[in-house]
């Protein structure tokens, strides 16, 4: 596959990306974890190495799958996620969080046992989540 | 990459930026991403740290990225990534005026996704099957492809559960639309031309 630079920032990747959010999100039941792997990894031997992910998915759901599905090769992909919402303990949607505290939290993840981290840094290590599963939209 | 997925309107912008570039000066982010923002949002993060990518809705019937959020990619050098590249399944022409949805499934409320709305704008999808037909692709891959001819810099990210789709998805890759055949898909999905509001019929950019 052809490759794309992402405007000036020196960012390329290949000119299909896979959006990753239906395999757990919006789009009726969210697939198991085997297939959702499987899926992730036949983009990558098919060339893509754009991936696109976000807390919200899920919520966080996503994230973890998407992580676990490129441990192997994190060193040759670009792996995109995204913060903006607050979440309850039982992973509902309140509203919208950007203060600078929030993004941190959303990146870095939240303390031990309150729920699945959210953060890039640990998806490929996360264990499976336990979030209950949303009907209203995630995107 | 990390992205503000959605603005939100108590946090300015340029606080947003700071707090992502430092997160990039610490080695924990790369670059730096918004989703579904206008023009004006997009400039005064940009000004406080450089925006890599911006990811709004863009496909062959959701072009308001046009009007101005690609001209100040272009402007800003900015990447564009379009979600939904494929209107959620529409211009792929599998989504017929009688195919079910079940609740979990956005479709099932989406009001492009009402069967009026989908007899409605049928015709896009004849228009697609069309110059599918020419080049011997599938309506999605021509829909992709559309997408690719627009700029250099965009990256459209069509998902799928399955490895046919991801494999035809892929294909779009090598087609190569012709000026007449961009001109008729253009046509077809000029503003205003498609019914329904777009996604949950009340998106707006921040």
């Amino acid at each position: 596959m052809q490759i794309r630079t992402l405007g000036t920032s020196g960012l390329k990747v290949s000119a299909l990306g896979l959006g990753c959010m239906g395999l757990s999100a919006n789009y009726g039941e969210p697939v198991d974890e085997a297939a959702g792997i499987a899926l992730i990894r036949a983009a990558v031997d098919l060339g893509v190495t754009f991936f696109d992910t976000a807390e919200a998915y899920g919520p966080f759901t996503n994230e973890l799958l998407v992580g676990k599905a490129l441990a192997p090769v994190r060193e040759q992909v670009v792996i995109a996620t995204k913060f903006a919402f607050d979440y309850d303990e039982a992973g509902n949607r309140q509203g919208l969080n950007s203060s600078p505290a929030h993004i941190r939290q959303a990146l870095e993840g939240r303390s031990v046992g309150s729920r699945p981290s959210g953060s890039m840094c640990s998806i490929s290590t996360a264990s499976t989540p336990t979030c209950p599963s949303k009907t209203s939209p995630q995107r | 990459m990390l992205y503000q997925h959605r603005v939100d309107p108590n946090v300015p912008i340029e606080d947003v930026a700071a707090t992502v570039g430092e997160l990039i000066e610490e080695g924990k982010v790369a670059h730096f991403g918004l989703s579904e923002v206008g023009a004006e949002t997009i400039r005064r993060a940009h000004n406080v740290q450089p925006v890599a990518a911006v990811q709004n809705e863009y496909s062959l019937w959701t072009r308001e990225p046009e009007a101005e959020v690609l001209p100040a990619c272009s402007e800003l050098g900015i990447g564009f990534v379009p979600w939904s590249p494929l209107g959620q399944g529409f211009l792929t022409g599998t989504v017929n005026e009688t195919r079910q949805f079940p609740a979990s499934d956005v479709r099932s409320w989406f009001p492009r996704f009402s069967p009026e709305a989908r007899a409605a704008n049928q015709p896009i999808v004849d228009t697609v099957r069309e110059v599918a037909a020419a080049h011997n692709a599938t309506p999605a891959q021509i829909a992709l492809a559309w997408l690719l001819a627009q700029r250099p810099w965009i990256v459209p990210i069509p998902g799928t559960r399955r490895l046919e789709r991801l494999q035809e998805n892929i294909g779009a890759d090598s087609i190569e639309l012709t000026a007449e055949e961009l001109g008729k898909l253009e046509a077809i999905t000029a503003t205003g031309n498609v019914q329904g509001g777009r996604g949950t019929g009340r998106e707006t950019y921040g």
